[in-house]
C-alpha cells in the first residue's frame, strides 16, 4: 500500500518546468490590516528556535541518518537518492542511467553516430515507447522550444510559409 | 626487485654515484564511514546543550499541521494530552501552570508522533526472532533501525575494510618481516615516472585492478629518509573510495589499521617520523 | 553624538582617518566608547553578551555530533591543503585602485583611481596555508517571488518555506528598483532570504546533497561558470525542485505556492576554483555549461 501511494506521486510530479506560474488561492487570502503585532521591548526578545524533531532518514543503502526537521514526521524512507543517483555513483554499473525523456535533435543525432565516436550501442539511452510515438513534426522543432519542456505548443504566426526545399523533395 | 648492484649501476649511470634511490610510497586510506565516537564528557556536553536548546524551543504549530477535525489530528491528540488547566480553584504547591496554545510554558515541550510503522513491531519486543526470521527486510512499513556501530570484521579480521567504520584505517603491508607503508621503486631508469604514477603503477600490481581510488594529489605530502636502504620514500596521499585491496601474490600480507594500532606494528622511528600524516579519528 | 567630527575644510571628503569618535590630536582621548545602555539599570541584561547563558537572546548552537563538520575537520581539511599546495607559491597582488600622484596635496588626497583595465579591485590570492584552508563560511539562501509583488500574504509563504527548509528564521526582502512595466516599486516586499552557519548549514548541504539534488531529474550538477571570482559560488533551485525537501515532500498540501531558491555558498577560498574543489569535495558536483 505504502509503496503504490508513493509511486503514484512520482506519477504525479509533472517532468517538465512550467514558466507561466499560476497562484493557488490567488484572491482568496485577506490579511486582515487591523492586526497590529505586540511590539517587543528592548531586551526581551528570545531567539528564534522552532520546535524541531529528531527524524530518522534511511537511505536507498540502508545506512540511516538522523536530521532534525520541524515537519512532524519521525522517520523517512528514501526510494532515490545519492546512494543510487548516477550521477553520484558513475562506476556503478548497476544503476539505470537512460533518461526516459531523451527526445529532440541531439539525443537523436548521439543515438545514430555515437559508434562513430567509440561509444557503443548499449551506451546510448533508448527512447521510451511514448516519445517514440510522436510525430516526426514535433521533432524537427527547435531546440530552443525543446529546454521549454516537451510538450510545449509553437505558436504558429501568419500564414504557412512557402516552403521550397519540401516542395521540390515532393516533385521528386 | 632489483639487486643492489644493478642499482648502483643505474644511479651511477644517470646520477652521482652514491645518491638516494628516489622512491614512492602510498599512504592508501578509508576514510570514516560512520560518525566519530564521542568521549564520554563530549556526549555529556552535547546532550546538555540539547537540553538547553530544546528548552528554549518555540509551541509546536500544531495548528498548521494537524487541522481540527482530521484523522491525524485525532491521532496527535490520543498520543499527546493536554496538560493540566490553571483552574483557579485548586492550590497548585508547586506553581501554577502557564498554558499557552495548550503547552505549560514552564516546561520544555515533549511530542510523540503518531507512527509510520506498524505498531506490533514497536510493542512486540520479545519478538525480535520472529522479526528477523519474517521477510521484514523488504517491508517499506517497518520501523527505521539505525544499523550497528560495529560489524563482524571488527572481531579478528584486520584485512577487512568493514572494520571500525567510526576511524580511518591505513593500508599497511609486510615486507622483509617487518610492516610498513607499500614502497615502490622504479623498475628500469630510462623512462623516469611521476611519483603518483608510480605509487598507482604499483599498487594495482600488488593489490589488483579492482580498486577504485582517489589520489589527493600528485604532490607528496612527506618525505621519509631511509638511511638504512639509502632511500627517500616520497609518501603519496590517497583514499580507496570502493573495491577491494587483493593481494595478487598468495604471500604478501597486509592489514587495514588505525593510527593507534600503526603505532603497535611500524617501527618505532619510521612510525614517529610519519606520525603527524595519520587520523587520530 | 557626531559631537567630535572636525569641521575643519578638508583636502579630500573621504575622510577615512577622520573618523567621527575620537580626536586625532595627540594625546588621544576617548578611545573607549562609553556605551549608554550600560547605565541604565533596565537594559543591563542587553549588555550581555549572547552567547553567554544569562542573556535573554542566548540560543545554543553545538547541540549534537556534526557528521558533515567532522568529516570536513577530519578528513578534507587536510586533503585540501595538500591538493592546493603549489611549491613556491607567492601572494597574488589582486589589480587595486591607483594613486593619482603625490606631487601635489590635491592628488594626495583625492579619490584612488580605477584599478587598470577593470572597474572594481580584485583582492589578493594567497596561497592556500595550514592557517587559511578553504571552508564553507555560511549559506545565503534568496528566494524573490515576483508574485508576491501582486499578492502580499506571498511573502509570509515564501518565508514560512524558506524556515522549514533551514529551521532558521528569515528574513523579509524588497525590491530595490522601479521598474514599472513589472510592477516593481522599490520598497515592496518581495520575497525572503536566510543566512544559515553551523549546524543548519551543515544540515542543509547534506539535505542537498543527498536527499534533494539527486532527485532532481534534469540536474547535472553546478555550472563551472557560477561564481563571483571570489570564491562564492551560487545556484538556483526551481519551484519544482524545492519539493524534493522532506519537509515540504511530505506536506505538499501545505505549500500550494512555492517558489524558486537562489543558494549561495560563502567560502573563504578566495578564488571560484578553489571554490568549487572545496564543494564538489562536500558533495556538489560540477558541469561544463
Amino acid at each position: 500500500m505504502f509503496k503504490s501511494a508513493i509511486s503514484a506521486k512520482a506519477a504525479i510530479t509533472p517532468a517538465f518546468k512550467s514558466f507561466q506560474r499560476n497562484v493557488a488561492m490567488k484572491g482568496e487570502v485577506n490579511l486582515s490590516n487591523r492586526r497590529v503585532m505586540r511590539k517587543i521591548k528592548l531586551g526581551k526578545a528570545r531567539p528564534a528556535i522552532f520546535y524541531q524533531f529528531d527524524t530518522l532518514v534511511e537511505l536507498s543503502d540502508g545506512s540511516v541518518i538522523k536530521r532534525r526537521s520541524q515537519a512532524p514526521k519521525d522517520e523517512i524512507r528514501m526510494i532515490s537518492d545519492q546512494r543510487n543517483s548516477p550521477l553520484w555513483n558513475p562506476n556503478r554499473s548497476d544503476l539505470v542511467t537512460s533518461d526516459p525523456n531523451a527526445t529532440g535533435k541531439i539525443n537523436k543525432f548521439k543515438q545514430r553516430f555515437a559508434s562513430f565516436s567509440g561509444q557503443t550501442e548499449e551506451e546510448i539511452p533508448k527512447e521510451d515507447a511514448v516519445s517514440a510515438k510522436e510525430p516526426e513534426k514535433e521533432s524537427k522543432k527547435d531546440d530552443l522550444l525543446e529546454l521549454m519542456g516537451h510538450n510545449i505548443q509553437e505558436v504558429q504566426k501568419g500564414g504557412k510559409l512557402f516552403n521550397k526545399k519540401e516542395s521540390r523533395n515532393r516533385k521528386v | 626487485m632489483r639487486s643492489a648492484v644493478g642499482r648502483a649501476v643505474v644511479r651511477a649511470y644517470s646520477t652521482q654515484s652514491s645518491g638516494p634511490i628516489v622512491s614512492s610510497t602510498l599512504l592508501l586510506s578509508r576514510n570514516p564511514v560512520i560518525t566519530a565516537e564521542l568521549q564520554p564528557f563530549e556526549n555529556q556536553y552535547y546532550k546538555y546543550q540539547n537540553e538547553l536548546w530544546r528548552r528554549l524551543m518555540w509551541t509546536f504549530p500544531k495548528w498548521f499541521y494537524f487541522r481540527e477535525g482530521t484523522a491525524s489530528e485525532q491521532r496527535f491528540r490520543q498520543l499527546n494530552k493536554n496538560p493540566v488547566a490553571n483552574n483557579p480553584d485548586i492550590e497548585f504547591p508547586r506553581g501554577r501552570p502557564e498554558l499557552r496554545h495548550s503547552r505549560d510554558r514552564r516546561f520544555k515541550q515533549e511530542l510523540r508522533l503518531p507512527k509510520t510503522y506498524k505498531e506490533e513491531v514497536e510493542t512486540g519486543e520479545g519478538l525480535e526472532s520472529e522479526a528477523s526470521a519474517a521477510p521484514a527486510q523488504d517491508d517499506l512499513a517497518r520501523k527505521i533501525v539505525p544499523n550497528s556501530r560495529t560489524t563482524k570484521a571488527d572481531e579478528n579480521d584486520q584485512t577487512s575494510l568493514e572494520r571500525r567504520l567510526a576511524r580511518t584505517l591505513y593500508l599497511v603491508i609486510k615486507s622483509n618481516d617487518k610492516w610498513t607503508l607499500p614502497n615502490f621503486v622504479e623498475e628500469s631508469a630510462e623512462e623516469l615516472k611521476a611519483l603518483h604514477v608510480l605509487a598507482e603503477e604499483g599498487l594495482y600490481k600488488i593489490g589488483g585492478e579492482q580498486i577504485n581510488y582517489f589520489n589527493v594529489s600528485n604532490t607528496p605530502c612527506h618525505v621519509y629518509n631511509n638511511s638504512n636502504e639509502n632511500k627517500k620514500e616520497y609518501i603519496i596521499k590517497s583514499h580507496i573510495l570502493s573495491g577491494e585491496f587483493k593481494p595478487q601474490d598468495e604471500s604478501l600480507q597486509f592489514l587495514w589499521l588505525t593510527k593507534e594500532e600503526l603505532e603497535k606494528h611500524l617501527d618505532r622511528a619510521y612510525y614517529t617520523d610519519i606520525a603527524h600524516l595519520l587520523s587520530s579519528v | 553624538m557626531s559631537l567630535n567630527k572636525v569641521f575643519i575644510r578638508q583636502f579630500s571628503g573621504s575622510g577615512a582617518v577622520l573618523r567621527a569618535g575620537y580626536s586625532t590630536v595627540q594625546p588621544v582621548h576617548h578611545l573607549v566608547k562609553v556605551n549608554k545602555a550600560a547605565l541604565k539599570p533596565l537594559y543591563q541584561g542587553v549588555l550581555l553578551p549572547k552567547d553567554d547563558i544569562k542573556s535573554v537572546s542566548f540560543k545554543p548552537t553545538e547541540i549534537s555530533q556534526d557528521r558533515v563538520a567532522e568529516h570536513y575537520q577530519n578528513t578534507l581539511k587536510s586533503d585540501l591543503l595538500l591538493h592546493n599546495y603549489e611549491h613556491g607559491a607567492t601572494t597574488l597582488k589582486g589589480n587595486k585602485k591607483r594613486s593619482w600622484g603625490e606631487d601635489s596635496p590635491y592628488k594626495l588626497y583625492r579619490n584612488l583611481k580605477k584599478p587598470k583595465g577593470v572597474s572594481r579591485p580584485s583582492k589578493d590570492v594567497h596561497p592556500i596555508r595550514y592557517d587559511n584552508v578553504p571552508e564553507v563560511e555560511s549559506i545565503v539562501i534568496q528566494s524573490y517571488n515576483k508574485d508576491a509583488l501582486d499578492e502580499s500574504w506571498l511573502n509570509i509563504s515564501t518565508r514560512l518555506q524558506l524556515a522549514q527548509i533551514t529551521n532558521v528564521k528569515p528574513k523579509q526582502i524588497y525590491s530595490k528598483a522601479n521598474i514599472l512595466p513589472w510592477r516593481v516599486r522599490q520598497g515592496k516586499p518581495c520575497g525572503g532570504k536566510v543566512e544559515i552557519t553551523g549546524r543548519d548549514m551543515t544540515q542543509f548541504i547534506s539535505t542537498l546533497t543527498e536527499l534533494v539534488l539527486p532527485r532532481i531529474r534534469t540536474f547535472q550538477g553546478i555550472k563551472n561558470t557560477s561564481g563571483d571570482s571570489n570564491g562564492n559560488i551560487t545556484f538556483g533551485l526551481d519551484p519544482e525542485d524545492v519539493k524534493g525537501f522532506p519537509e515540504i515532500e511530505n506536506f505538499q498540501e501545505l505549500f500550494p505556492n512555492l517558489s524558486g531558491l537562489q543558494i549561495t555558498f560563502k567560502t573563504n577560498a578566495g578564488t571560484d576554483e578553489r571554490a568549487r574543489t572545496l564543494l564538489s569535495s562536500l558533495g556538489f558536483p560540477f558541469y561544463n555549461p
